[in-house]
């Protein structure tokens, strides 16, 4: 296992062997689910501090979103299992335009992602070193989380990336205490009357539920991980659907009785009066500045008789797989910008390693770049009051894990709203590729002659998330402006690279996508969808000469 | 080849999640009626049941392969 986790970025010259494909169901599993699993102990905090009574409904909506989006990847990554993820499914599906804002958006998910988590990794570590407190002490938890990036920085660019096997045992960890909270918290705490209660009686405005529910959707992000484990998983075709149906329903029902929970839960220990000395429940308690960035500690740590075990690891557990989170981020991006630039779709500096470690340094250090200019956005309010005043006047007091949290889930409900669009053309468009896993709920139709399936489950995840990038919109004054303006001067550097090299500025160049998806499929070991595949594309060939004779 | 402890394993924690899910879904309904206060808890018992599902069908095919 570790032959594929230690190639981490590291690239290879056209002579050189392929990434080994030796990642188990488990294996796989895991690689998700450290990605993944990770989001609700970020994303719990936020959605209680904004969605209050009905932050499982809004967990809910996003979950059920989550649902339609991990399906599409399911079988996009079981019909082409490269690593590219939503942007290689966009720019196969709907071209180099489309493909280039897909990734461009995953590029900032995933820059997001290295702050967002390492930010929320210190928050953890703060329940056991107080000193690193963000309320506290911000210069301190500012220069850590600095620290952090940098040192992640360097590990990728020196290559060494945290092996699979540690994943492994890090993930199954999680779902054991994770379960544990959930078990003793139901058993000894949880009263469904209380529950009842909470939604009745803080039910938020429609303004803070949407908020609630794009927040939300950032506790299902991390998806591109499924198809970087089908790239080194052997015959991926057959057990990606089931390895990534069993991540998808585990972090949603974690993600819906954690919000359930929060909401109905009688703490062990008397909670602190609030700012105004007024009683606070559990769920305020969780939701605010003080706890959002660490709630399942907080949470696991109010749980009877468990929570004393719980207070002592459970920061300690979160804090290291939100630090894989934080990793994954600046592997991924990485290996993206690494996979747009040999597509044209970026300039091919990004394609340029390191003479001794051969890792993509130029793409590691521009994007951990842009995390770092991310993080000082997000820190500013809290080391200097004049900004804090800015932020308070022009973007509602936004900061902190909020300014990045809006961010994240601009860049999620954006690369995740294309790739349904693809998923639909590419049913249209490549008909001929085997799919071992479809989409439930498709209904048959005749194009070109040839026999498709129309996805309407796709229809409706993409329904869902485009309502999700609009309650964005809406609710975030620092999502509306810098997301938006991240795809705009992205494209507008796209257009001038594209015309710099003589390449079509708004067409696709040629493709010869017979020719990869053969080599794709014969790398992955899948032989007989190959073969599949070949006789798929004859009968097509067959097809469509008998339909050009028969015109006049 | 998996072992059969590990597929047994498998299959009583399908059994549990069922189970789990269905009595989920029954302590919501009585406690909150038909009320939207219901509807997170029932998905709930539904995602459980469907992994319990998801879980059932997986042993069977490897019975199946056997």
């Amino acid at each position: 296992m570790a032959g594929v986790s230690t190639a981490g970025p590291a690239l290879r010259a056209p002579e050189e062997p392929s990434l080994r494909r030796s990642v188990t169901p488990w294996g796989s599993f895991s690689w998700g689910y450290s990605d993944v699993g990770a989001d609700i102990f970020v994303g719990l905090g936020l959605v209680l501090g904004a969605a209050a009574g009905a932050s499982n409904v809004a967990f809910l909506f996003a979950g059920l979103v989550y649902v339609c989006i991990g399906l599409a990847y399911t079988e996009l990554a079981a019909a082409y299992p490269v690593a590219g993820g939503g942007q290689y499914f966009v720019f196969r599906g709907l071209g180099d335009i489309f493909g280039f804002i897909a990734g461009w958006a995953v590029l900032l998910d995933f820059t997001i992602d290295i702050v967002l988590f390492a930010w929320s990794c210190i928050d953890y570590l703060s329940k056991l070193i107080p000193v690193l407190s963000f309320t506290a002490h911000p210069w301190v938890h500012f220069v850590v989380v600095f620290l952090v990036i940098v040192g992640l920085a360097t590990l990728n660019i020196i290559g060494v990336r945290e092996s699979s096997a540690f994943n492994e045992l890090v993930s199954g960890m999680d779902v054991v205490s994770e379960t544990a909270i959930l078990f003793f918290g139901f058993l000894f705490a949880f009263e469904p009357q209380l529950l009842v209660h909470t939604m009745q009686t803080s039910w938020p405005t429609p303004f803070n539920l949407m908020n609630g529910v794009s927040l939300a959707i950032i506790s299902f992000v991390g998806l591109e991980s499924i198809s970087q484990a089908a790239q080194e998983t052997q015959r991926p075709a057959s057990v990606i659907p089931r390895t990534s149906i069993s991540l998808i329903l585990t972090i949603l029902i974690f993600a819906l009785s954690y919000s359930n929970l929060a909401l109905g839960m009688q703490p062990w220990h008397a909670i602190p009066l609030d700012a105004h000395g007024h009683a606070q429940a559990l769920w305020h308690y969780l939701g605010n500045e003080d706890n959002n960035g660490a709630a399942v500690a907080v949470l696991a740590s109010n749980v009877p008789y468990f929570g004393a075990l719980a207070a002592l690891y459970v920061p300690l557990l979160g804090a290291i797989l939100l630090l894989i989170s934080s990793n994954s981020g600046v592997f991924g991006s990485s290996r993206i910008a690494y996979a747009m630039s040999g597509t044209r779709l970026l300039p091919s500096i990004f394609q340029r390693v390191h003479p001794r470690f051969r890792t993509p340094v130029v793409s590691i250090a521009t994007f951990c770049g842009f995390a770092i200019i991310e993080l000082i956005f997000a820190a500013l309010p809290s080391l200097s009051p004049a900004v804090h005043h800015i932020y308070a006047r022009f973007f509602r007091g936004e900061d902190g894990i909020t300014f990045l949290g809006d961010l994240y889930a601009f860049g999620a409900a954006a690369s995740y709203s294309f790739v349904f669009v693809a998923l639909v053309a590419l049913r249209f468009t490549d008909s001929q590729s085997p799919r071992r896993f479809k989409m439930p709920f498709n209904i048959p139709l005749q194009y070109k002659g040839n026999r498709v399936e129309f996805p309407v489950v796709a229809v409706i995840g993409f329904i869902g998330i485009v309502s999700i990038l609009v309650f964005t919109m809406i609710t975030h004054e620092i999502g509306r402006i810098a997301g938006p303006s991240w795809i705009f001067l992205g494209f507008i550097g796209y257009l001038v690279y594209r015309k710099r090299k003589g390449l079509p500025m708004f067409r696709s160049q040629k493709h010869d996508w017979r020719r990869a998806q053969i080599n794709i499929l014969q790398e992955a070991g899948e032989l007989e969808m190959m073969d599949e595949y070949l006789v798929n594309v004859k009968r097509m060939d067959e097809r469509q000469a008998v339909l050009k004779a028969s015109k006049p | 080849m998996r072992s059969e402890a590990y597929a047994r394993a498998r299959l009583a924690s399908a059994a549990l999640f069922i189970l789990l899910g269905a009595s989920i879904a029954v302590r919501t309904l009585l406690v909150a009626g038909l009320s939207i206060a219901t509807i997170p808890g029932c998905v709930l018992a539904a995602a459980m049941i469907a992994l319990g599902g998801f879980r059932l069908r997986d042993y069977f095919a490897s019975r199946a392969a056997r």
